[in-house]
């Protein structure tokens, strides 16, 4: 029978909220947990495409609110050029425009966000996941250094899975005196082959954070 | 039991609920929460357009936590009344049957309501025996279910064997969502109850519960078959009855993982009139692993589920025990494709205690039903997602079964949805088809087949949600049925007339409607009004003697209707009904019915809420089935104290 599946008795907790409210929230959230280089905008401005439910939940979370302490706003974008301003970009799959969106992101100092598999690969700094019932998400280091964001590391920690360069990789697995060391080695010297998979997955437990 | 990740949490959404809408408070509450929270917040749609309706392409109706506490109910068959695409028809003090789409038997005939799935927590339970439920087994703590799904029609792709007219999946409250204390006593003339629940978290990840249920049901009044001799009409039926049960379930949740461990044991006790009692007793205990990563759920379960009842007269007397594990795998492939799929093995080892009129021949087999299936849904535009697959079942006396199912739901914007659906289910033979035996007075009289063919149906339905304002919700659908091979019974031959057999030589259509609706007429008052209709239009295949009539197949009433109430008088005072009306039953007769439940409730204060509750308040007594087959049920008061703490 379709997807009729409710059969999953792991009961739902007391409460469940609709996605495009989790999802809202989570925008919301990032915000706290990265640093964007010195910017002049009056706002703060997340800008979304193609997934209007997000937008209208996060119009009515932002209400009033400040982030960064700049009064924040949403904005709908189809266009690249309507991206300037931005801090924030999420685009969902429905938006034919998402390739250019992400493309005009890239570079600069806005933490673009997506909802689909492969979304790391298209350039996304962080990419919504659905984990059962639950929505998480995974964060590429590379995408950032790119944006010139700096991720805080409770946003890691939290992180379904954390993609690294080849080189963080590598200097990971060295012993901490060598690590400020190693993360100065030029990146000729490093083999930069298939990343190890394996080892990008990070099932650690997620830990309370401001 | 079945999930598929991606749109199980379809199914959440109670079918009451107004608004799934995210409310303000709701949207600040996940603006404060942490991103560590955030992920552990719980989705009610995982597909990727916004729905506000439930976009199971089915029909279900989901009863709540709510539901349930504010019906005052907590015998499972009666808290079933609240599913409007439910039949309820209780017979005795501990006797029900209950189909959805009409072939509830007929207890003349010998024929019983053996059409439906029910699952608690992910355990089948229905009887490998005969393929009916016997609800005296059957109990869950009301208060710790986290909601009912009743889904009407067949659901045996997803969801498991014998779900060919309707699958009922009960699913209790996880040990995270049921910690504290909670005392209730209930006393009434027709009840009396008792249930103690502890629940508390060891650590963050790991949770458990306990609890202890039991109750004391009076007799009915017996009801007299029109030409009974020895039958004193209004005496009492001497059905009354106990039961205590004990149970416990703890969870564990990873980032993910998350891995379960329940169980319940329970004894009760039934008297018969004029003959000695029944003693029933049994225990299981399931365990079940479930492994997220992206993209994918990996789930095991498995679980031992032991029964037995003792010294019967009528022959039910039995030791049975199910052997059950299952895997299976959901996985999302892009934002439009997913892919469940899953096998299955289950084991039943039943030993029948026989008695000179009726065994079975052999008293004892191991039955082994082995199924798998896959299916695959596709969004083909995010309005209109494409759903189909097949189950292959195998059981022990026809062989493999295909049971495909194809459906279409559509979503044109958030307001509205359509679903389409044809699918193929069957019920497979068991020992009560093939193996038994009834003597009179010394001469065998009845066996069973033992080349018995699977009962089959095709089921085309369709049906449409609708929430055309924040005050109303709508959900209709429409079934049309065709069966083949329904169980008949023949004599030995044209010449011969004894023994007669079980055959397979009744086909036939049924067709119907179920409608209910949600009407919040104010911030304080929901009325919840549903309707159902049956017919069928069955026929006697070539070959056939039509030895009974074509109603053997099926007592049903023609249609029913319901009203509920949900009356907020304050904060703290609750007033609620619901009205019903059931139609005749037409061969043999029983005479149509009107009852009104009502429950006052009352919460003293944080921890405390006293309840009055009256059931079929509207007569001093009524009959469910036909008279000499059940006994007339009577009006019921009950007060009812509940502590939390």
């Amino acid at each position: 029978m379709a997807c009729l599946v409710g059969a999953l008795p792991r009961a739902v907790s007391a409460q469940s909220y609709s996605e495009d409210a989790v999802k809202a929230a989570y925008l919301y959230r990032f915000a706290a947990y990265v640093q964007w280089p010195q910017g002049n905008a009056a706002n703060f401005t997340v800008a979304v495409a193609g997934a209007d439910g997000v937008a209208e939940q996060l119009e009515k979370l932002l209400n009033g609110r400040q982030i960064q302490g700049r009064p924040a706003r949403v904005v709908r974008v189809h266009r690249a050029q309507e991206l300037q301003d931005a801090q924030i970009l999420y685009v969902a799959p429905p938006s034919p425009a998402r390739r250019t969106l992400l493309e005009a992101a890239s570079g600069q100092p806005i933490l673009a966000v997506t909802d689909e598999e492969g979304g790391l690969a298209a350039g996304a700094v962080i990419n919504f996941l659905p984990v059962g019932r639950n929505v998480r998400f995974e964060v590429s280091l590379p995408a950032a250094e790119r944006q010139r964001l700096k991720l805080n590391a409770g946003l890691l920690s939290v992180a379904a899975r954390v993609e690294r360069s080849p080189q963080a990789l590598l200097c990971a697995s060295l012993p901490q005196g060598a690590l400020a060391a190693c993360n100065n080695w030029p990146t000729l010297l490093l083999a930069s082959g298939e990343q190890p998979r394996s080892l990008l997955y990070r099932r650690r437990r997620s830990t309370a954070c401001a | 039991m079945r999930l598929s990740a991606g749109a199980l949490a379809l199914l959440a959404i109670p079918a009451s609920a107004l608004a799934v809408e995210t409310p303000p408070e709701s949207l600040e509450e996940l603006g404060r929460m942490s991103l560590s929270e955030l992920t552990h917040v719980e989705v009610t749609s995982v597909s990727k357009s916004p729905q506000t309706l439930s976009t199971a392409p089915a029909g279900i109706y989901v009863i709540t936590q709510e539901e349930i506490h504010r019906s005052g109910l907590h015998s499972l068959p009666e808290i079933l009344r609240l599913a409007p695409n439910l039949q309820v028809h209780q017979e005795s003090s501990s006797g029900y049957e209950i189909t959805a789409r009409g072939l509830v038997g007929n207890p003349p005939d010998q024929a019983f309501s053996n059409k439906l799935l029910i699952l608690i927590d992910g355990r089948s339970v229905y009887s490998p025996l005969f393929s009916g439920v016997f609800f005296d087994q059957l109990d869950v703590m009301s208060e710790d279910i986290e909601r009912i799904e009743v889904i009407d029609g067949p659901g045996a792709t997803l969801w498991g064997a014998n779900a060919v007219n309707g699958v009922i999946n009960i699913i209790t409250r996880d040990a995270q969502s049921s910690t504290g204390t909670l005392l209730r006593a209930e006393g009434g003339d027709r009840t009396q109850s008792l249930a103690a629940r502890y629940g508390a978290s060891a650590s963050d990840a790991l949770s458990y519960r306990v609890y202890g249920t039991g109750f004391v049901r009076g007799s009915l009044e017996q009801s007299c078959a029109p030409q009974a001799s020895s039958c004193t009409e209004g005496g009492s039926a001497q059905d009354h009855w106990s039961r205590a049960q004990a149970g416990f379930r703890t969870d564990w949740k990873s980032t993910l993982d998350s891995l379960t461990l329940q169980g319940d044991a329970y004894r009760g006790t039934e008297h018969q009139l004029g003959a000695s009692e029944v003693a029933l007793m049994g225990a299981n205990v399931l365990g079940r692993w479930q492994h997220y990563s992206a993209y994918s759920l990996w789930q095991l379960q498995a679980y031992v589920d032991h029964s037995q009842t003792g010294h019967p007269v009528n022959g039910a007397a039995f030791v049975l025990t199910n052997y059950d594990v299952e895997l299976q795998n959901n996985r999302l492939w892009g934002a439009r494709t997913e892919l469940v799929w899953g096998i299955g093995e289950r084991l039943s080892d039943y030993h029948l205690e026989t008695t000179p009129t009726l065994y079975f021949v052999p008293p004892h087999r191991w039955l082994d039903l082995t199924n798998v299936f896959v299916q695959g849904s596709y969004a083909v535009t995010p309005e209109l997602k494409l759903t189909a697959g097949s189950k292959f079942e195998h059981d022990p006396y026809s062989g493999w079964s295909v049971m495909p199912d194809a459906r279409l739901g559509w979503s044109p914007d958030s307001r509205n949805y359509v679903w389409l659906a044809a699918s193929r289910a069957v019920r497979a033979p068991t020992p009560f088809d093939t193996d038994v035996r009834e003597t009179v007075g010394g001469i065998v009289f009845l066996t069973g087949k033992p080349d018995f063919r699977t009962e089959k149906v095709t089921a085309f339905e369709t049906g449409y949600r609708t929430e055309p304002s924040t005050w109303l919700n709508v959900s209709a659908s429409v079934f049309y049925s065709l069966y083949d091979d329904l169980r008949s019974i023949e004599p030995a031959s044209a010449t011969v007339f004894l023994p007669i057999h079980w055959d397979n030589r009744i086909a036939g259509h049924t067709h119907g409607v179920v409608a209910w609706a949600d009407v919040q007429v104010t911030p304080w008052w929901r009325l919840s009004p549903s309707v159902r209709t049956f017919r069928a239009a069955l026929h006697f295949e070539p070959g056939a003697s039509g030895l009974l009539p074509l109603s053997q197949a099926g007592d049903d009433p023609g249609s029913s209707w319901g009203l509920k109430s949900l009356l907020n008088l304050g904060p703290r005072v609750t007033l609620d009904g619901f009205l019903r009306h059931v139609e005749n039953l037409p061969d043999p007769y029983a005479p149509e019915y009107t009852e009104l439940d009502a429950r006052l409730g009352w919460v003293v204060g944080k921890q405390a809420e006293l309840s009055l509750h009256g059931t079929n308040l509207l007569h001093r007594r009524h009959l469910e089935f036909p008279a000499g087959y059940g006994a007339f049920i009577e009006r019921g008061v009950a007060l009812e104290a509940r502590l939390s703490f």
